[in-house]
């Protein structure tokens, strides 16, 4: 009995001094970051990082921002402690944005850091900012009743890619793990600030195309769209078509269900093409006329335009990057690699060039599976 | 004092979660890069034979182990010498397995704790459980494999939508030698490093029991670091794999189905931690059991703690760095183990096989 005392004693008295934690902290002792934009000054070599933080204490939630400098962007978002003089917790951080500048030449040591640092999730997401600095997409925000923390509000848009499917968004893991592959050259989305009624919000526009680990350019948000049809990654969105049954052209709208892309490379008698074959089931969304495209022959006629359109729209996009970028975004290196892999072996040192001069060959299938609700397009009574 | 017995099913749940125990948290066989699954796949095939002679050894000498038969075959002295190394080898490869499991929480989530309060708490239990004995080891694994080996499988299917088929092809893309390289990784840690049951296991119920136990715990512990392996390879591509310390906690992390089923991190890492534990439980059992036959004691159950002690104070110095402790467990482990897991016991194996024939005829 005794013994048994003892030892429920010392149980109690663990109990006190072992269930604590080795490093708590409380919700009102630590920052919460939702999105950080990192700039490069160039004079002093030092990236200037801004962070906005979530303000909890007034009971309404508010977005502040804080900035401060270091050799690398770990040191300067340390340094931000300073100011804030409470420890910052980034395991919620939605958003990094990023400066052309950093994107242009020193893109590495942000990702590193990211990558390298336990608290970050590596599926936050990354954008380039259009803007001279990356700080002036948070400094000029005033949108606060779209939402008051602009990282929430990015992060809201670069989910919305499945229905908008106009830009392509990159969580950090992946965007290494490109840069990690052979050939194959990553993307970024690209944000610009736009004002409207007095407002000044960001905006996801395009994509920022890089070479390697270097920015080289923008692809528009039409351009966008055909990228991501050639990656196989278009869950939704829209097509907008001109048709004529007639004689005038009728615009029409066409709402994406699904979609397929199958590349291959061929490679006849010394010359590598890729063969892109796209099958899309669309319904009919929109109709800018009185013309009836949901008969038969309508139907049939709205199926050749919608596919000679998009046929054209990717082809375009692929000469432009080509031309333009030189820089593989499409993944074909990948497809080479994995289709023929002695091939790209023999090819690989070379690849840029290939790549610049590389013909394709796009076929485009556009299935269409309804027009909505109604039947019939709207007749006007003579 | 009785018998201490356990059952082929308790056995078997022992050797797949010992497998299973650091290989869940670490990357093994990373020098394969993407072919990474064939890997896994041909050291399992290697490691089937070399497995089966351990059981034949078992089988051969039904309620001995490994430093009795290492007498029987190499006479008092050598056997006992020899024995002195194969302690050392289960001291090693438990110091190895402690310190992996310090480094895990610390790296991925708590930076600031000391590796200490983690490796002393986990040490204790492995203490106190091997001096409860093998039979309540057994039954402990009997539990948690119903627990362990269900995780990783649920994660590995809730991570389908991430997977890139793109990632592991084309298959043999590098040639040969990297597969090969990356199957040596593979059988040498985890598979072969069950040369230790061969240490604890000397209470097996009938003579099939030892077959029994190796190949239906090899191939089932298998499947599961094959599967995990797989997985981490198809979602990370074979170059992050390769850099990042804990493969399967970053998976874990990525897990989002419908952004409520999120953040299984956690449960990875308690799955972790338990396998890790039954392998350093095992380590020390090894340990303590060697120590006890080659002075000839009845009992091992008095120096488990100092042994223990000893094992947790050796996994605090033996690597300045986790970047140390990777290197060593890919490249120079499987080297070291070799001598370990299959030199010594193939000419253990034949010693034996030439006295049994010559006592016989």
């Amino acid at each position: 009995m005794k013994k048994n005392k003892i030892i429920l004693f010392m149980i109690c008295i663990n109990l006190f001094s072992l269930s604590g934690c080795w490093n708590y902290r409380e919700m009102n002792e630590t920052r919460l970051v939702t999105g950080l934009a990192i700039d490069y000054d160039e004079k002093k070599d030092e990236y200037i990082t801004t962070i906005e933080i979530i303000n909890l204490k007034e009971g309404k939630m508010k977005g502040e921002l804080y900035e401060s400098r270091g050799k690398l962007p770990f040191d300067g978002i340390r340094n931000v402690i300073m100011k804030t003089g409470r420890k910052l917790y980034f395991a919620h951080a939605k958003v990094i944005i990023i400066s052309e500048e950093i994107a242009k030449r020193k893109i590495i040591s942000v990702l590193d850091y990211i990558y390298r640092d336990a608290e970050f999730r590596e599926d936050m997401g990354i954008v380039v900012s259009k803007e001279k600095t990356a700080r002036e997409i948070l400094e000029k925000y005033t949108a606060k009743d779209i939402s008051p923390i602009i990282g929430y509000h990015l992060e809201d848009q670069i989910k919305s890619e499945k229905i908008v499917a106009k830009y392509h968004s990159a969580q950090i893991w992946k965007f290494i793990k490109d840069l990690y592959a052979e050939g194959v050259s990553p993307t970024l989305p690209a944000v610009k600030n736009i004002s409207d009624q007095k407002k000044t919000y960001p905006v996801l526009e395009g994509l920022a195309v890089f070479k390697r680990d270097k920015l080289v350019g923008y692809i528009s948000n039409m351009e966008s769209q055909s990228f991501l049809w050639i990656i196989d990654h278009i869950q939704g969105g829209l097509i907008e078509v001109d048709a004529k049954i007639s004689e005038k052209l009728t615009p029409i709208t066409l709402e994406i269900i699904q979609s397929k892309t199958k590349i291959k490379p061929i490679d006849n008698e010394n010359e590598l093409m890729m063969k892109i074959d796209i099958e899309t089931d669309v319904i009919i969304g929109n109709i800018g006329g009185t013309e009836d495209f949901i008969g038969k022959k309508g139907r049939a006629i709205l199926k050749k335009d919608a596919e000679k359109q998009i046929k054209k729209q990717v082809e375009d996009t692929i000469k432009k990057v080509q031309k333009d970028y030189d820089s593989d975004i499409f993944k074909f290196s990948s497809s080479i690699k994995k289709e023929m892999p002695d091939l790209w072996k023999k090819i690989k040192p070379k690849w840029d060039d290939i790549f610049k001069s590389l013909k394709t060959e796009v076929n485009v299938v556009v299935n269409i599976r309804g027009s909505g609700l109604k039947s019939k397009p709207i007749k006007v009574g003579q | 004092m009785h018998k201490e017995v356990i059952s082929d099913r308790e056995g078997i749940c022992l050797v797949i979660l010992f497998i299973s125990g650091s290989t869940l948290a670490m990357p093994t066989g990373a020098a394969a890069g993407r072919d990474l699954w064939l890997a896994i796949l041909f050291a399992i095939v290697i490691a089937i034979p070399i497995l089966l002679i351990y059981a034949k050894l078992l089988s051969l000498f039904l309620g001995k182990d490994l430093f009795d038969i290492l007498e029987y075959g190499f006479g008092k002295i050598i056997g006992k010498g020899i024995g002195i190394l194969f302690i050392w080898f289960a001291f090693h490869l438990g110091v190895l397995s402690i310190r992996n499991i310090g480094e895990f929480p610390v790296t991925v989530s708590l930076p600031e704790t000391p590796i200490p309060i983690f490796t002393l708490s986990m040490i204790m239990l492995a203490i106190w459980i091997v001096k409860e004995g093998i039979e309540v080891l057994g039954r402990w694994a009997n539990i948690f494999v119903l627990f362990n080996a269900p995780i990783p499988s649920m994660i590995i299917l809730m991570l389908i939508p991430i997977m890139d088929i793109n990632n592991i092809q084309p298959i043999l893309y590098d040639g040969i030698n990297p597969l090969l390289k990356g199957t040596f990784e593979a059988f040498a840690f985890p598979f072969a490093e069950t040369v230790l049951f061969t240490m604890i296991v000397s209470s097996l119920k009938t003579k099939k029991s030892s077959y029994n136990i190796y190949i239906k715990g090899l191939l089932l512990g298998g499947m599961l670091i094959l599967g995990v392996s797989l997985t981490e390879v198809l979602v990370l591509g074979p170059d992050l794999y390769g850099a990042t310390f804990f493969p399967n906690h970053v998976v874990a992390r990525k897990v989002d189905i419908g952004e409520t089923l999120q953040r299984m991190e956690v449960i990875v890492i308690l799955a972790t931690t338990t396998a890790s534990f039954l392998k350093m439980s095992v380590c020390l059992l090894a340990v303590c059991n060697g120590i006890a036959k080659i002075f000839n004691l009845d009992d091992y159950r008095g120096f488990v703690t100092p042994i223990g002690l000893l094992m947790f104070n050796f996994a605090i110095f033996i690597y300045k760095s986790i970047n140390e402790m990777t290197m060593w467990a890919s490249s120079i482990w499987p080297y070291y183990a070799f001598l370990f897991q299959v030199i010594l016991p193939i000419v253990l194996f034949i010693v034996v096989m030439i006295k049994r024939n010559s006592v016989s005829t």
